[in-house]
């Protein structure tokens, strides 16, 4: 019972942690999270993307091409919660969840059916900024992580029962559509999987073949697109092919995802995706990493270890593949088992420690530190430091085009994220007129790679500003302070109408009327 | 056999030649001097909190923050072996401090470390860690850290020569 107890605890816990104040928490609503919520809108409405296309197996969006299970699963959010923030950030949220449940089941299982051993990498997946982080925001990476997990979860079980493992097939296969590098680390988790059990499988070669067909055969489309332009253009996009040494930037890319200084200490370097001042893990788990990491290494030769150290090793190929340096959406899975080797290593650490008063005085100051570090962080810093690079004055401005509707708004383009699709979210402008607007895309889909970041819909035009013209039209020209100076405004007799500022009181966009005669 | 190796090692290891010819390592000063930026987002970072913001926010914490910098920066095994690729900090000089060609050899001797861990090792390993968390040596950088770099690559070649020849 006192188990029970303590494990409701701790999803209650992992629950207010990442429901809490999710619609103002992360303060703005990244260009990102504007897709897939935009898209799932006109999906929920017309069953049709933005562009028109019904059922796309990948997501245009902003020409990147991203995998459109979580647009879909979002449609059906919004006609239950209704167009919201929290309807769209909601799957990511609801897995977050999911997955510290996984990470218990999948730890007590196959690692000794020790409670406690099973419950303390729980307590660091609950409580890890890695976690939290990827929960409070639209991210595909944790759904394609609950279905990868899913899939562990049943390919281990059927190292027992046979039967199961079509089912892990299933949702390996699954989490290719939840995110795009998944595609590479749940079919080398499949094959290494298979070859580490080698001598289980060869008693069951129907089941395997048959599994293996299941498994092509729900990529076929996805296998299928890889001959499109938008099937590659994740991986031609961001990867460093062809510039310089590509053996030593591959080697260096795949190290910086084990180095203690990235997982502990530096935060992801893209401001969007990190916390001030607080990495994938706290400061204090390098302590646990490595006596987890001796556990591990000690037990080599058992196969559910060997399992947990393939994800290990595979997890960061696709990351290490492109060029943002620590990218901490594309590594997910190796901070899971991360967060497994540090929970076994808390466990180890404190069997080591005989004092019961000294156990406690550890566990207090633990929980204490990761408290101030989290509250300082996440629920204090992060509003104040990173609305900016959360589109937070794009709320803000909708709102004022939306009490101005006979007002003529051109907002600026070269800079930041594509706005466009943020006002087209927050006005909810109506998605049939959207696809009428994009209707030269629909019969080149997946082809045409080319985004512009023009736009004009309702009274909203995104574009660049063309001097020589604009002034001479009525209409309100809207820019952060770099696109529109102080001189320009007065150069060209433009009077300011708002400024949309941060928590810091600086200001990200300014609104000015123009004065033609 | 294991001092041609260690000799080995140690002569193709560009910071070999930087300890012979550069001055004795410093006192990093910067850990308890503050430049106006940082005294600027000090200040303004109070003000964030609803309470006790000189709570989170003092000149100790970043302190303790600088000194936590410099011991994750040394145990970055891309530090040594990439000139700190792809996260080169700004305005030091990065340079290699062993070829990247030692790595697996340095992972398969931590790695045998890890199995059977020596507790002078672990001593060594502390003592560099912490003396180059509050020693200052530019350009060469962690200089307590290499001999215990060099002897993971020593225990990884050794290990890499006893399964390859195993009666040698």
């Amino acid at each position: 019972m006192a188990k029970i107890l303590i494990f409701i605890a701790i999803i209650a816990i992992s629950i207010f942690l990442r429901f809490y104040k999710l619609e103002t928490l992360p303060i703005g609503f990244y260009v990102d999270e504007a897709v897939q919520g935009y898209n799932a809108f006109s999906i929920a409405q017309t069953g049709k993307d933005e562009y028109g296309m019904a059922f796309p197996i990948l997501l245009r969006g902003l020409g990147t091409f991203g995998t459109s299970l979580y647009t879909h699963l979002s449609a059906m959010a919004i006609l239950l919660f209704g167009p919201t923030i929290f309807a769209i950030r909601f799957w990511s949220t609801f897995s977050g969840v999911a997955i510290v449940i996984l990470t218990f089941l999948i730890t007590y299982q196959f690692f000794g059916k020790n409670f406690s051993k099973a419950l303390l990498p729980t307590i660091v997946v609950a409580t890890a900024p890695w976690a939290i982080f990827l929960s409070r925001g639209v991210d595909e990476p944790n759904l394609g992580l609950v279905f990868l997990l899913l899939g562990v979860y049943f390919s281990f079980f059927s190292i027992s029962k046979i039967f199961l493992f079509p089912v892990a097939i299933i949702f390996l296969a699954i989490s290719t559509y939840g995110y795009t590098a998944e595609r590479v680390v749940s079919t080398l988790f499949l094959f290494g999987f298979i070859f580490i059990f080698k001598k289980h499988f060869l008693h069951s070669k129907k089941i395997l073949s048959l599994s293996l067909a299941l498994f092509f055969l729900l990529l076929l489309p996805q296998i299928i697109l890889l001959f499109s332009t938008g099937g590659t253009i994740r991986l031609t996009g961001q990867s460093y092919f062809g510039q310089g040494n590509f053996v030593r930037e591959f080697f260096s890319q795949y190290s910086a995802y084990f180095s203690p200084r990235n997982l502990f200490f530096d935060p992801d370097p893209d401001l969007q995706r990190s916390i001030p001042d607080l990495s994938v893990f706290y400061v204090w788990m390098v302590i646990p990493f490595f006596i987890g990491l001796k556990v591990f290494f000690t037990k080599l030769n058992e196969p559910y270890i060997k399992a947990l150290l393939l994800l290990l090793l595979i997890s960061p190929i696709p990351a290490a593949l492109t060029k943002d340096p620590f990218s901490t959406f594309r590594n997910l899975p190796s901070f899971w088992v991360i967060s497994i080797i540090i929970g076994f290593g808390i466990y180890h650490g404190f069997s080591i420690i005989k004092q019961f008063p000294v156990k406690i005085v550890v566990s207090i100051l633990i929980v204490f530190f990761t408290t101030i570090s989290l509250y300082s962080s996440y629920f204090v810093l992060f509003n104040f430091e990173r609305a900016k690079n959360w589109d937070f004055a794009y709320k803000e401005l909708a709102k004022i085009s939306i009490q101005q509707k006979d007002t003529h708004f051109v907002i600026e383009t070269s800079r930041g994220s594509p706005p466009h699709i943020l006002l087209l979210f927050y006005t909810l402008y109506d998605p049939i007129k959207m696809q009428q607007y994009n209707a030269s895309i629909i019969n080149n889909y997946y082809e045409a790679s080319e985004f512009s970041r023009n736009y004009k819909f309702g009274n909203i035009e995104t574009r660049q500003i063309f001097w020589e013209k604009d002034i001479y039209q009525e209409q309100v020209l809207v820019g952060d302070p770099l696109s529109i100076s102080e001189n320009q405004a007065k150069e060209h007799s433009l009077t300011l109408q708002f400024e949309i500022k941060d928590l810091r009181d600086e200001v990200l966009l300014k609104g000015y009327s123009t004065k033609p005669r | 056999m294991k001092y041609f190796i260690i000799f080995f090692i140690l002569i193709f290891s560009p910071w070999t030649y930087i300890i012979i010819t550069y001055p004795l390592p410093q006192l990093d000063k910067s850990l308890w001097q503050y430049s106006p930026e940082e005294i600027f987002l000090l200040n303004q970072r109070r003000s964030f909190y609803p309470f006790y913001g000189k709570f989170f926010q003092n000149k100790l914490i970043f302190s303790l923050n600088k000194i936590e910098r410099n011991l994750f920066y040394n145990l970055d095994p891309n530090l040594y072996f990439f000139a700190t690729h792809p996260r080169e900090r700004l305005k030091v000089k990065e340079f290699e401090k062993f070829p990247a060609l030692f790595l697996p050899f340095f992972l398969i001797g931590f790695f045998v470390f890890l199995k059977k861990t020596s507790k002078k090792i672990v001593v060594c390993m502390f003592l560099a860690l912490f003396l180059s968390s509050f020693l200052s040596f530019q350009p060469p950088g962690p200089i307590f850290m290499y001999p215990v770099i060099t002897y993971f690559i020593f225990k990884g070649i050794q290990s890499v020569i006893k399964k390859l020849w195993p009666k040698s």
